[in-house]
């Protein structure tokens, strides 16, 4: 049991009011034990300590202007923790000798009140915090960021969020789950072409036995009875935290396995990697054309580029370039939420010329580059070089554009040959468009003179991508395998 | 191949290329001519719509098609045996059948055509068997499982590869009309391994993507049936050709012409093909538009759309006991349990509601494309 002290930080000069905290675990439905804070005129610190198990927990503070704050909190185990929420969206000064734990930083805030940041213990449970890899002290919880203290070294950044399964009723009968595993796995970091030919899987099989079969980690999650609630799950183990791995590093992703009574319904999916700001859920539904059947989607949090996904997943890829071309702010926060910036990517591909007054080519290779994660990143740089000739210029980055748009020709297949190349060596793409991108990178990659070493390299990559694509589920924006189409 | 059309120096100047495959007989498949038929099959047999499907697309296309300013390049004809073709000169000529190696020609010479101008248009409608397994499409042709051994990559045509090397070619307009199942499942030819047909198209390096624009309508969602009518055209055929009238129209934002677009085609084609008694409760087929981005003119009307309207009483249940007339003078009687279907052009009208127990009911309306639907609501 953990005592969790909740603070509520008001400005000075606050009208009086009401705001509603709340905090459930994360793996319930909704709230379900509620506190309310009074609020009274002028700034005001009011505690509420309750007692709660260790775990996940979703704490919200509700203001009677509307405005909602929900964040995810960690309570670690036997200890006592404090959690100050505060209404004031903008910081102001105030008089600090009247309220001196008012509008402070929070480290400020922590001495102030005398307080050591508890240390968390990680166990080796069903659902592991995200960030515990990194074996720090929890500082603490505020607003839209995590303070992580790390012995000398401070990460701040916005707070992992979980990926939800849930299982609804599905009509008169329910799906239910027997098992729901989920594995993270290193894929391979670039490495000489030579070697790639040895790793490279020629059938599906072997390419998921990686998944399926790697001791790397792996989490159980609990079935919940009635699959009437959605079981949070945490992305597990990310060893950088606060980095996407880099150029040099090997990439991590994370597979959901789930297995459904009769063994008829097993699916792969690749989850979303690296789910710092948004999270997603996977939800399993009957099939509308086979009532029997089942089928997993995934849908993501982020209204930013969530209307994006249902435009491309509908085949309407104007209004899908629409969305793209008036959001450029998603374009360039690819390190805040690059899975956004690829679907981003996936559209702008498609799209006219001058569609988007920017030059964009340059960003596309930054995605391949930076995120090797995410494999759809290097398919869209390989698609600009062999079916964009408008990457753009721009200024400031020539020399990083020439390498990633070398104007020789023979050089654009090389590099496209390889791109292709790594992005499978990283895992299927996580958006089923990367498939279909492949499909047509290799056919235009057929008919390039390259290296025997490189043309062989590209046959089998071929027979791949398109054994995936068959056990792809055409439905879906993001790729779920069919297992049974494996065996 | 078989050019019902004498394209001359036609391919010089922008212009449009028509390409239609049917097939119908697969003499290798279930209650095909072969004695070594292709076991397993998974059921697919002998069609029955395709040829008359052909047939009624290319008399459409020479009697009423209008592209919009451009001129009718040429039609090229590969069709299973029994249809009725004519020449320009109004002279039945043989067409030729739709195997492996006649499409290859067929293609690649339709393929040519459309890469002599950017401002070419090409159309290719195929009408036959299809299967699909993921986002892999294959489209079966005749010869389907002459080969035991490979008979995708030597008679079938991959749908995607085949419009990845299409986008090659010069012409910025294409659209492809698939007339086709797309069964997801065919474990019957799952010892084929992950074969997708052939491309026939090669794609090399090109800049053309976001420049052509592509359309690709299918006749049914993934995983559905396409129908046919034994000796008719197909269902999506039909619905096609409806749309054509008007359904699938909307005003050129340049001239105000009525021009016939794939997006509002596809709507209009759904709302035809749910007339169809058996379609409008059950959803049986419904088209998908695929790959487009921008939209082009298909077809340019030579007046105002004709507009197909549904006129209904809610509940359904009282149609039957409930007479309908329009201002424009069409008139059913009490009677029929089904909605009252018509096509109407844009204009203003009135539409009444007469039943024995209650008082007439009277509703205006402004038919639009793609479609309208006249409701008289009933407590």
């Amino acid at each position: 049991m953990t005592i969790v002290s909740i603070y509520l930080l008001t400005p000075a000069g606050s009208p009086p009011g009401v705001a509603v905290g709340a905090m459930w675990p994360a793996s319930a439905i909704g709230p379900f034990r509620r506190y309310e804070f009074t609020l009274p005129y002028g700034a005001f610190d009011v505690p509420h300590s309750h007692g709660f198990e260790s775990g996940n927990y979703w704490i919200q503070l509700k203001l009677d202007t509307g405005e909602i704050v929900r964040e995810l909190v960690v309570i670690p185990d036997q200890t006592e923790l404090s959690i100050y929420l505060d209404s004031g969206p903008v910081r102001v000064d105030c008089d600090r000798q009247e309220n001196p734990n008012n509008f402070r930083s929070i480290p400020q805030l922590l001495d102030a009140a005398g307080q050591q940041p508890p240390r968390i213990s990680v166990k080796s449970r069903g659902l592991v915090p995200p960030w515990s890899a990194t074996r720090g002290r929890l500082s603490l919880s505020y607003g839209d960021a995590v303070t992580l203290t790390t012995g000398r070294e401070r990460l701040r950044g916005p707070i992992h969020r979980p990926n939800y399964f849930s299982f609804p009723e599905i009509g008169d009968r329910q799906f239910s789950l027997t098992s729901l595993r989920v594995r993270s796995l290193h894929w391979g970091s670039t490495r000489g072409i030579g070697e790639r030919t040895r790793n490279m899987p020629l059938r599906p099989t072997d390419y998921f036995r990686q998944v399926l079969l790697s001791p790397d980690r792996t989490a159980m999650v609990p079935i919940v009875e009635g699959n009437n609630v959605s079981t949070s799950l945490n992305a597990i183990g990310d060893d950088n935290l606060g980095d996407y791995g880099g150029p040099s590093r090997p990439a991590v992703r994370d597979y959901a396995l789930l297995s459904g009574t009769g063994g008829n319904h097993r699916f792969l999916i690749g989850l979303p990697p690296l789910n710092r700001a948004h999270s997603s859920k996977l939800i399993v539904r009957a099939d509308r054309d086979d009532p029997r059947l089942v089928r997993l989607s995934i849908s993501v949090d982020d209204r930013s580029f969530k209307s994006m996904l249902e435009f491309m997943n509908s085949s309407d890829l104007g209004s899908a370039i629409h969305v793209a071309a008036s959001s450029l702010p998603i374009l360039y926060a690819k390190f805040d939420n690059p899975l956004a910036a690829v679907a981003a990517g996936y559209v702008l591909v498609q799209a006219p010329p001058h569609t988007v007054k920017v030059a964009w080519g340059q960003w596309i290779g930054n995605l391949g580059h930076y995120f090797p994660s995410l494999p759809d990143g290097k398919i869209l740089h390989a698609t600009l070089l062999l079916q964009r000739g408008d990457t753009g210029t721009p200024d400031d980055y020539v020399q990083d554009h020439n390498a990633y748009f070398p104007a020789e020709p023979h050089a654009r297949s090389m590099l496209a040959a390889s791109l292709v190349i790594d992005s499978l060596l990283h895992g299927p793409p996580v958006f089923r468009a990367g498939l279909a991108l492949l499909a047509t990178n290799l056919r235009i990659l057929a008919s390039v003179q390259l290296p025997h070493e490189t043309t062989s390299l590209l046959e089998a990559a071929d027979r791949l991508v398109t054994l995936l694509s068959m056990r792809v589920d055409p439905r879906e924006s993001f790729c779920v395998f069919r297992l049974e189409k494996l065996e | 191949m078989t050019l019902l059309t004498n394209i001359g120096k036609k391919t010089s100047v922008p212009a449009v290329h028509v390409l239609v495959i049917a097939v119908s007989d697969y003499p290798f498949l279930d209650q095909g001519s072969s004695k070594r038929p292709l076991t397993p099959n998974g059921g697919l047999g002998q069609l029955k719509s395709p040829v008359a499907s052909a047939e009624v697309l290319c008399r459409w296309l020479r009697s009423t098609f209008r592209p919009k300013k451009l001129p009718l390049g040429s039609i090229e004809v590969l069709c299973s045996a029994g249809g009725t073709f004519y020449d320009d000169q109004g002279q039945l000529i043989a067409v030729s059948p739709p195997t492996m190696k006649n499409a290859r020609k067929a293609i690649s010479a339709w393929a040519a055509r459309g890469d002599e101008h950017e401002d070419s248009f090409l159309m290719l409608y195929f009408c036959g068997h299809g299967v699909s397994s993921g986002i892999v499409h294959s489209l079966l042709l005749e010869d389907f499982g002459n080969d035991k051994n490979d008979p995708f990559n030597t008679g079938a045509i991959d749908a995607d590869g085949l419009m990845d090397g299409m986008r090659t070619k010069a012409a910025c307009s294409q659209l492809f009309l698939f007339d086709a199942c797309r069964t997801v499942e065919h474990s019957a030819f799952a010892n084929f391994g992950g074969q997708r047909g052939a491309a026939v198209v090669s794609a090399p390096p090109n800049v053309r993507l976001g420049i052509v624009e592509q359309a690709c309508l299918w006749a049914t969602s993934l995983g559905a049936l396409a129908y046919g009518v034994p000796g008719h055209e197909s269902v999506f055929m039909g619905a096609l050709l409806h749309a054509m009238q008007g359904g699938g129209a909307m005003q050129d934002a340049n001239d105000g012409r009525w021009v016939i677009q794939p997006d509002v085609l596809k709507r209009a084609i759904d709302h035809i093909i749910q007339r169809i008694p058996q379609f409008s409760t059950s959803g049986l087929q419904f088209s998908v538009l695929d790959r487009m981005v921008r939209g082009f003119p298909v077809h340019a009307l030579p007046g105002g759309p004709s507009v197909p309207v549904k006129v209904q009483c809610n509940p359904a249940s009282r149609n039957s006991m409930t007479a309908f007339e329009c201002s424009s003078g069409h008139k059913r009687p009490m009677g029929p349990s089904e909605p009252w279907y018509l096509d109407l052009p844009v204009d203003a009208y009135t539409f009444e509601a007469v039943a024995a127990d209650s008082a007439t009911k009277r509703v205006p309306a402004l038919p639009h494309p793609p479609y309208a639907i006249v409701s008289f609501d009933h407590p």
